[in-house]
């Protein structure tokens, strides 16, 4: 899975944040916030990547358990299916 | 002056691509023509360096972006600025008229449209039009430009600003203008000030006196706070009981009395209320994160505030961020405002407008602001007494 093609991930005043463009907007008309370990999965995932593999990374960049990992991850990558930015590849 | 190393950080842009108009609206703030264009010895920008800029404002941290005009649609390179700025990754809004949407601009808005655009109107007919416009024609055009924006998936605002001509429109427009959709806004400029920076409109000929003005504000008050809060009473009467029992109880709850110690940045103003710290160059956020490009090429606190000036162009744009604060000159406010605690719509922006210094007092604006305030203070003392009564009411009832 990863990114669709249209959100461009910004450093806005040290704060990281996505902004839809293109007909991206019709699905999310606004911005998203991230915080660190978020834009960290974000920058992954718009290279197209799988749910393992972002867990290990998260797992290792931020020194946390594969089960606090996994929950973390699996939490994020439901609320951009949600809001329907996500493909797979 | 105090000065601190405040950090300042350019968030919202505009970008005024031109100050030329296809319509001919008496009250303009902005508009110029060829020949005041030469007076004022400017030159408008041309399709690379909007685009250069843009992404030199892009890189510095700006995340809301205003593309407007004038008319924006009115240039021939508008459909190749706009692409080439909306892919960049800004909030993009777009003001327009509406009357110059081509099938060729609809490509492009369809390709990447705006977040929002806002669409100012003038009138509920053809012969509104002609009146504030100098074209009726115009009319059916906006009306045609409004379908197609429609159909894409920005946030709407129908915009309106209200002179003597187009006055008696109001309802009818904000009809039509909540008619298109329930998420459509419609928003209504109620103070029209002089023309800036060299803008040709006579404006104080056309617009509204206070009186007229205030008298306008009555009705939208009755209309969309009187009417609905009256019928909202009478149909839920149990709010009025529950309210008085809840000021009893307040009554009875301990005041505390002691102000704690300010944490860092927070200051105590003379009412003894402990508020942020918040410091500006207005007061607003104008050059401190919101700044705007005017069409010959200059870096300006607001699009009304033509003050003073950067070179963005010539310097490179964080250079004229840097420097702009260094070309302020803020005044004293002046002092027949001195001590008055009535709201009102002066900044320094609209006194640089009204009398041609950021602190000149603007006699309009205050006559104004005082007639609305009168008439505020009347309307809730109204519905302080509707209140009053209906509870007295509700407990012979009870």
């Amino acid at each position: 899975m990863r990114i669709k093609s249209g959100y461009i991930l910004r450093k806005i005043a040290g704060s990281d944040m996505v902004v839809p463009v293109g007909s991206n907007i019709a699905d999310f008309n606004g911005i998203i916030s991230l915080n660190e370990s978020a834009a960290f999965l974000w920058r992954h995932l718009t290279e197209g990547v799988e749910l393992p593999h972002l867990v290990t990374v998260l797992a290792e960049e931020y020194n946390i358990s594969k089960e606090q990992a996994q929950v973390d991850t699996e939490n994020f990558i439901e609320g951009l299916q949600q809001a329907n930015i996500l493909m797979e590849v | 002056m105090e000065t601190k190393n405040v950090k300042r950080v350019p968030l919202n842009g505009t970008l005024e691509l031109t100050a030329r108009c296809n319509l001919r609206c008496k009250m303009c703030l902005i508009r110029v023509d060829e020949k005041r264009m030469t007076e004022l010895g400017g030159r408008e920008r041309t399709t690379k360096e909007w685009i250069q800029l843009a992404r030199e404002m892009f890189d510095a941290g700006t995340i809301g972006l205003l593309l407007t005009g004038g008319e924006p649609m009115l240039r021939g390179d508008f459909c190749q600025i706009y692409k080439a700025v909306a892919q960049m990754g800004f909030l993009l809004t777009l003001y327009t008229n509406a009357t110059l949407v081509t099938p060729e601009v609809m490509e492009v808005l369809k390709a990447y449209p705006p977040h929002s655009i806002g669409i100012t109107t003038y009138g509920a007919s053809p012969e509104t039009y002609e009146k504030v416009t100098g074209s009726a024609s115009a009319y059916n055009k906006m009306i045609e430009g409004v379908r197609r924006l429609r159909q894409l998936p920005s946030k709407l605002t129908i915009r309106t600003t209200l002179i003597k001509d187009n006055a008696n429109d109001l309802r009818k427009m904000s009809e039509w203008a909540f008619s298109i959709g329930r998420d459509v806004d419609f928003n209504v400029s109620r103070i029209v000030t002089k023309a800036v920076r060299g803008g040709i409109a006579e404006v104080e000929s056309c617009r509204l006196t206070a009186e007229e003005n205030v008298a306008m504000l009555r009705e939208r008050s009755k209309e969309f706070i009187m009417e609905p809060f009256s019928r909202f009473i009478k149909e839920h009467p149990e709010v009025i009981k529950k309210e008085k029992i809840k000021k009893e109880k307040i009554k009875k709850e301990k005041i505390p009395t002691t102000i704690f110690k300010n944490a860092d940045n927070d200051i105590t103003n003379p009412k003894g209320q402990t508020v942020k710290e918040k410091l500006t160059l207005y007061g607003c956020e104008a050059g401190m994160s919101a700044y705007t490009i005017t069409w010959d090429g200059k870096l300006i606190g607001c699009q009304m505030l033509g003050n003073c000036w950067t070179y963005p162009f010539e310097t490179g744009f964080m250079q004229a961020w840097k420097d702009y604060p260094k070309q302020v000159n803020l005044q004293p406010m002046p002092e027949q405002c001195k001590g008055c605690e009535i709201t009102c719509s002066a900044c320094p922006a609209t006194r640089q407008a009204e009398t041609g210094s950021i602190g000149g007092f603007p006699e309009y604006l205050c006559q104004e602001s005082k007639l609305a305030h009168a008439m505020e203070m009347k309307m809730i003392a109204e519905m302080q007494q509707f209140i009053e009564e209906k509870g007295r009411l509700e407990y012979e009832t009870i």
